[in-house]
């Protein structure tokens, strides 16, 4: 009754305010990007503006961080800045049309959106590594896992080192047999309401922005309370990439992906990192995903859920430090 | 398999608007109807209505009904709809009726807690009789203006604004709607789909379903 009460004061309120706040306006709900903001870092990659960070010195060993989704970003990573204090040289970015990077339509995704992506990788590989005796290493955690792999899988020779956290699976069967357990979706949960209740009040709405500050909603989804992949909760994020997504998801839903057709051209050891608390996961699965590499080793990340990079990051950090030293 | 559980779900259960009426069999000594509905359209929930049955140049039914998502927090999430229903038009057992109607939402997640205001309005167009009926109806919802006070989205992005924002976008809905007299009550069911503004936002689920019970008294 209060609820009601309290929604008719706004009503009544709302009738006397003439200054309502357009919702596609830049900055007021979703931050803005790369290209908005001359203060973002970017960098002009494939013909658009990505946010991209880097740390460390230019000439030690490359780590290129690939972040999860699709349609998320590189906050919930950044502890990897720690890398930099052990002698490499950290770069993170965000993928195309995500977080700070700069948005784009779902048309120039083209038809071939998983290319783009991987081509985008490339390109951002190539302007940062200065000659052949510098190593590049790729950490990617789940969609970003599955996309540091597409790119090894096509160009083999130009990564030394990869470390994979809980890619879904590597073919886009596996990805949907292992999305049917993560998001399982419980019918009358609290999470559930929380997740799509919104898309009702934000719908219909070509605008980017309102997509996007929609999207951030349904990602509450899998962080919920009691959720199946173990987070603690929900992690920091900049901008969910709500047309990325879509314009991946659909391609994935309509064309598929095998990512393992030419990895065993890949002689470098993997460590594949898979976290304790993810009920969707564990070791049978992550050997299962990962018996397409030569040469695998696996490794449980202690009480951490899915977001291992920042719930995990102290003991995926000791793990990863020492693969890296065995390069 | 996880589409196919969704379709049979909300095939089964069923979302929007609940408060029906058949039009055939309205007597005149009945004044009120209450009804009571469980729905799967954004989200899964149930409601209940009232309507009271008054009468200008012919029956209106001027009513309201409330609909809670299931979930732990009951009054955290709901939708509030004031709505006015009559028939416009009738030959033999065809009807067109129209229901226009104000609808209020609140929803309050950790993400931000929104009161929304919109309008809408919804068109029946089929056979009735006093015992059953089958009718297709279409419709808009449309939003207005939205308060949005933000939460951990704050956290994450100091510089973000609350405060009142204009229309956000609506939907159109298309759907069927069967109904059957069960000892002096009204059963309804509806299947549809709901579709954003611009005909390519759908809904995570992507059909929604009402099942409702209705009593004249």
């Amino acid at each position: 009754m209060k609820n009601i009460l309290i929604a008719t004061i706004l009503l009544f309120a709302l009738f006397g305010c003439n200054d309502l706040k357009d919702p596609t306006t830049p900055g007021l709900l979703v931050p803005l990007t790369a290209d908005e903001n001359a203060s973002i870092p970017g960098l002009e990659i494939n013909g658009i503006t990505l946010h991209v960070q880097t740390y460390g010195d230019p000439t030690d060993p490359i780590i290129i961080m690939v972040h999860g989704g699709p349609g998320g970003d590189f906050r919930s990573m950044l502890s990897a800045i720690a890398y930099a204090d052990e002698g490499y040289f950290v770069v993170f970015y965000d993928q195309r049309g995500t977080g700070l990077s700069e948005r784009v339509s779902k048309e120039s995704f083209g038809d071939e959106p998983i290319e783009l992506m991987i081509s985008d990788l490339n390109e951002l590989i190539n302007h940062f590594h200065l000659n052949s005796d510098q190593p590049v290493i790729l950490i990617g955690h789940s969609w970003g896992a599955m996309l540091a792999t597409a790119y090894i899988n096509k160009y083999p020779e130009k990564v030394n080192g990869l470390i994979l956290a809980e890619p879904g699976g590597l073919t886009w069967i596996q990805t949907e047999e292992y999305l049917s357990r993560s998001n399982e979706i419980k019918f009358f949960s609290e999470a559930l309401n929380d997740a799509i209740f919104p898309e009702q009040i934000f719908a219909g709405a070509d605008d980017h922005i309102i997509l996007d500050y929609k999207a951030s909603f349904f990602a509450t989804f899998e962080n919920a309370p009691g959720n199946t992949i173990g987070n603690e909760g929900q992690y920091p994020f900049w901008r969910n990439g709500a047309v990325s997504f879509t314009a991946l998801i659909d391609y994935a839903d309509e064309k598929g992906f095998d990512f393992t057709t030419d990895l065993n051209r890949f002689e470098p050891k993997v460590l594949f990192t898979y976290s304790e608390l993810n009920e969707a996961y564990g070791l049978s699965w992550a050997q299962e995903v990962g018996a397409v590499f030569n040469n695998v080793e696996y490794e449980e990340i202690a009480n951490s859920g899915h977001e291992l990079l920042y719930f995990g990051w102290n003991d995926f950090y000791n793990k990863s430090l020492e693969y890296l030293n065995q390069l | 398999m996880k589409k196919l559980l969704i379709i049979i779900f909300t095939v089964a259960f069923g979302s929007l608007k609940a408060q029906e009426v058949n039009w055939r069999a309205l007597n005149t000594e009945s004044k009120h109807l209450v009804g009571l509905s469980f729905n799967a359209d954004f989200t899964t929930s149930y409601g209940v209505s009232y309507a009271y049955k008054t009468k200008i140049k012919q029956p209106v039914l001027v009513g309201a009904e409330m609909q809670l998502p299931f979930g732990k927090k009951t009054f955290d999430d709901w939708k509030l709809i004031i709505n006015a229903q009559t028939e416009l038009w009738h030959s033999d057992n065809l009807s067109l009726a129209v229901k226009p109607f104000l609808i209020g939402r609140r929803y309050e997640s950790a993400a931000a807690k929104l009161y929304n205001i919109g309008a809408g309005g919804m068109a029946t167009f089929g056979f009735t009789r006093a015992n059953w009926g089958i009718a297709t109806e279409i419709g808009v919802d449309h939003s207005f203006a939205s308060r949005i006070t933000n939460g951990n989205l704050k956290e994450y992005y100091p510089e973000i604004q609350d405060g009142w924002y204009s229309s956000t976008g609506g939907n159109f809905i298309f759907n069927l709607k069967a109904n059957w007299e069960i000892k002096q009550n009204q059963l309804f069911v509806k299947i549809g789909k709901i579709v954003g503004n611009n005909f390519e936002d759908n809904p995570t689920l992507p059909f929604f379903a009402d099942i409702s019970i209705n009593r004249l008294f």
